[in-house]
């Protein structure tokens, strides 16, 4: 936590120091003359440098006294009881009744018989002032405290100390040994003889009240208005410090503000924190969780439509993106079956010139190869040899003739079946008979069979 | 007292229910997100792959393309073929009308005369010689051709649609009535209609031999299908005539496609491709028409 901003509202004057305000972290105004201590801190603040955000009040308006007890009435009582039981007991010494005031305690000494409580008690009308006030200002009061028992050295001791602190209304001994926890001793002389450290050394061995190391003084006594320079009559003395000298003043506050960042065995009063109650919370929480169902609701309906809207435009986009490839595609597919009808109509092409080729080669050939035969027939026929007729009964014709001798009929049938061939017409192996004419046998008949050879 | 330490000690225990369900709710939704936010994310992975296989508007220019030029092959296939179908349709097809079965019959008469053969009858074939077994090797290839011109129209005419006509009458089945259409789109290709005559002659070897060049030369209707000849029983002295029997067919000449149709008529049934053939049940069959010289008309 950052140091925060401290206001110290007295009889004459309100200082406040702001740890950030450097070279003007102190601002000290008068005091409102009323008294009212919500009015003299609204002016603190609306002199200070910015805006001071976490602020804590000292002032010498909190009555703060030590108060003894019993040890036994504590061991009775509930722990959380023991501030109400504080607050009757410092009743009748600050004079603020317990429903008016507003207490805070601090433990001091706890012995068997008796245990000692540092009580700080401020009229909660008072604490209300200055928390609106501080709130007027854009700030949040954390709490407000008596400025006398600054838990930590002025001078800068970090241990081995002890300070004697004399304020109008208390004396105060706060003393810190080693590591060890910080004593406070409340004195109820008013030791007006003490103005030194030394003398203050003398005054708290005189009341047995052990002093370790350095020794400080403050006097805060009395002091009306913070003066910039050292009062010339009043010589400064080590380790002794003035509230009315502005160095000493500052040095104050600034220790105030470090302390105050832990704020540690400081009886601070702080504002009560409004906490919720049960149902509230009860019924905070049912309203958080139906929000959350119907936060939940909506946003489901609301991506439900959404996304239906998306995918609509996605298919939309899809569809527009496939078009063209489907329609190259298609194209494809179209190119290849156009390749196979080609394909398909020329071998149909190719089949039927062959077939009509085959056709009129077939009907050449029939028209002439009887004239065809009729030459052969009559040309190159062997000597010696004759054909007396020929007759065709639709599958065949036939040749019948003679001939003197056997030979020639063979050989004329092989020379003419050389012939025939490109009629399509084939002959038989010629049937032959001796007539035995001659001693030889011959005349010789014989007969040609020819067909068509398919 | 003690109900006051028994309840929340602060905001926080306050808020603690909220916050739970605010956490748990947001647990939730990362966990398990819902269907939409699933779709969500795969639609976005799927729009990352399609942007990865975006085509190039160069690719795409390219493949159009080619795809037109391919088109335009394809078409000028598809024309060739309807082309080549129609001229082979026609040979498929067809039949002599009385007139140039008349002239035929005159030419034939008059070349063998000029050759020096006498005829001395003439009649129609009393066997159905088309399918003799000296035109085996023509059956073939016609039957070869007629099949795959019928398979093809088959195949198109199945392809197309029929529309069955609104005054279609009641008692005709719509479903017999499409398969006769079908059938009748089909078209017919077993050949051309033929007249085959046997032939009588009287005439020396030379003379025929003359005649019937003569004949193959000048008459592309006429194929000679069958030839015999014998010796007289009795002869003159120097003179050595024979008697022919000659088997001959008629059929229609195969003229180039040109000669038969013009550009247009070929473009109008390139659109529709079945031929359709002619109607009347004795045409539905190849059939050998036996035709007398002179008498042509009686023959039909």
């Amino acid at each position: 936590m950052p140091s925060p901003t401290v206001l110290f509202i007295g009889t004459s004057i309100a200082a406040g120091y702001s740890p950030r305000g450097g070279k003007r972290a102190l601002t000290v105004v008068p005091a409102d003359a009323s008294g009212d201590i919500g009015l003299s801190i609204e002016a603190l603040l609306a002199a200070m440098p910015g805006r001071q955000r976490q602020v804590y009040v000292l002032s010498t308006e909190v009555w703060s006294q030590a108060v003894t007890v019993e040890s036994r009435s504590l061991r009775r009582i509930d722990k959380a009881q023991i501030p109400q039981l504080m607050a009757f007991e410092a009743e009748s010494l600050s004079g603020l009744s317990v429903v008016q005031a507003r207490t805070a305690l601090e433990l001091i000494d706890a012995g068997p018989t008796e245990t000692t409580y540092w009580i700080s008690q401020i009229d909660s009308t008072r604490f209300a002032q200055a928390d609106d006030a501080v709130a007027f200002n854009g700030g949040k009061l954390l709490g407000i405290a008596h400025p006398a028992g600054l838990p930590i050295s002025i001078g800068g001791f970090r241990s081995g100390w002890t300070r004697f602190e004399r304020w109008d209304d208390l004396s105060i001994a706060i003393t810190k040994q080693g590591r060890g926890v910080i004593e406070r001793v409340f004195l109820g002389d008013s030791a007006d003889e003490v103005d030194s450290p030394a003398a203050a050394r003398n005054h708290l061995a005189g009341a047995t009240i052990n002093v370790a190391g350095k020794m400080e003084f403050l006097d805060a006594t009395m002091f009306a208005e913070v003066l910039d320079d050292t009062d010339p009559l009043d010589g400064e003395v080590e380790n002794s410090f003035k509230l009315s000298r502005r160095n000493d003043f500052e040095r104050f506050l600034a220790s105030w503000s470090q302390s105050l960042r832990s704020p540690k065995s400081i009886p601070v009063i702080r504002p009560i924190r409004r906490t919720s109650t049960a149902q509230t919370k009860r019924t905070l929480a049912l309203a958080t969780t139906a929000a959350a169902i119907l936060g939940i609701a909506a946003h489901f309906n609301f991506n439900q439509a959404r996304n239906k809207q998306l995918v609509e435009e996605l298919q939309q986009q899809v569809m527009m993106l496939q078009e063209p490839i489907d329609a190259f595609n298609q194209d494809q597919t179209e190119l290849g079956n156009l390749a196979t009808q080609m394909t398909t109509v020329q071998s149909q092409i190719d089949e039927l010139e062959t077939q009509v080729m085959q056709y009129r080669g077939q009907i050449g050939i029939h028209r002439s190869r009887m004239a065809s035969l009729l030459r052969m027939l009559s040309e190159a026929r062997p000597a010696g040899m004759i054909i007396n007729s020929a007759s065709s009964d639709g599958n065949r014709v036939r040749l019948v003739g003679r001939s003197m001798r056997p030979e020639p009929i063979i050989d004329y049938a092989s020379a003419l079946a050389e012939k025939l061939r490109s009629l399509n017409l084939t002959i038989q192996v010629p049937r032959r008979e001796a007539l035995m004419v001659t001693a030889e046998g011959a005349p010789y008949e014989f007969e040609y069979v020819i067909r068509d050879s398919e | 007292m003690a109900k006051k330490q028994n309840a929340p000690s602060s905001l926080i225990v306050s808020l603690a229910l909220p916050a739970i369900l605010l956490a748990a709710y947001a647990a939730f939704n990362r966990l398990k997100p819902s269907e939409a936010q699933q779709e969500v994310a795969l639609l976005r992975e799927d729009i990352e792959r399609v942007k990865a296989s975006e085509v190039s508007p160069e690719a795409r220019a390219e493949l159009s393309e080619k795809l037109e030029a391919q088109r335009k092959d394809l078409k000028q296939l598809t024309d060739r073929l309807d082309t080549l179908r129609q001229q082979a349709g026609r040979l498929m097809q067809g039949q002599l009308d009385s007139f140039a079965q008349l002239r035929l019959e005159g030419d034939l008469s008059r070349i063998l005369s000029n050759a020096g053969l006498q005829l001395v009858h003439e009649r129609p074939a009393e066997t159905n010689n088309t399918s003799s077994g000296l035109l085996k090797s023509l059956e073939v290839a016609t039957k070869q051709l007629g099949d795959n011109l019928t398979k093809i129209a088959a195949a198109e005419a199945d392809n197309t649609p029929i529309d069955i006509p609104p005054d279609l009458s009641p008692d005709i089945n719509p479903l017999e009535w499409i398969a006769e259409q079908r059938r009748l789109r089909s078209g017919n290709f077993a050949g051309p209609s033929v007249l085959a005559s046997d032939l009588r002659l009287v005439g020396d070897y030379q003379a025929m031999l003359e005649g019937l060049e003569t004949l193959i030369a000048t008459c592309p209707e006429v194929m000679v299908t069958g030839i015999g000849f014998e010796m007289p029983s009795v002869t003159t002295p120097g003179v050595k005539p024979l008697i022919w029997n000659v088997q001959i067919q008629m059929r229609p000449m195969n003229r180039p496609l040109d000669d038969a149709g013009s550009f247009a008529n070929r473009q109008s049934q390139s659109t529709y491709v079945v031929t359709k053939p002619p109607l009347g049940p004795q045409e539905a069959t190849p059939a050998t028409r036996r035709s007398g010289f002179g008498d042509a008309a009686e023959s039909q």
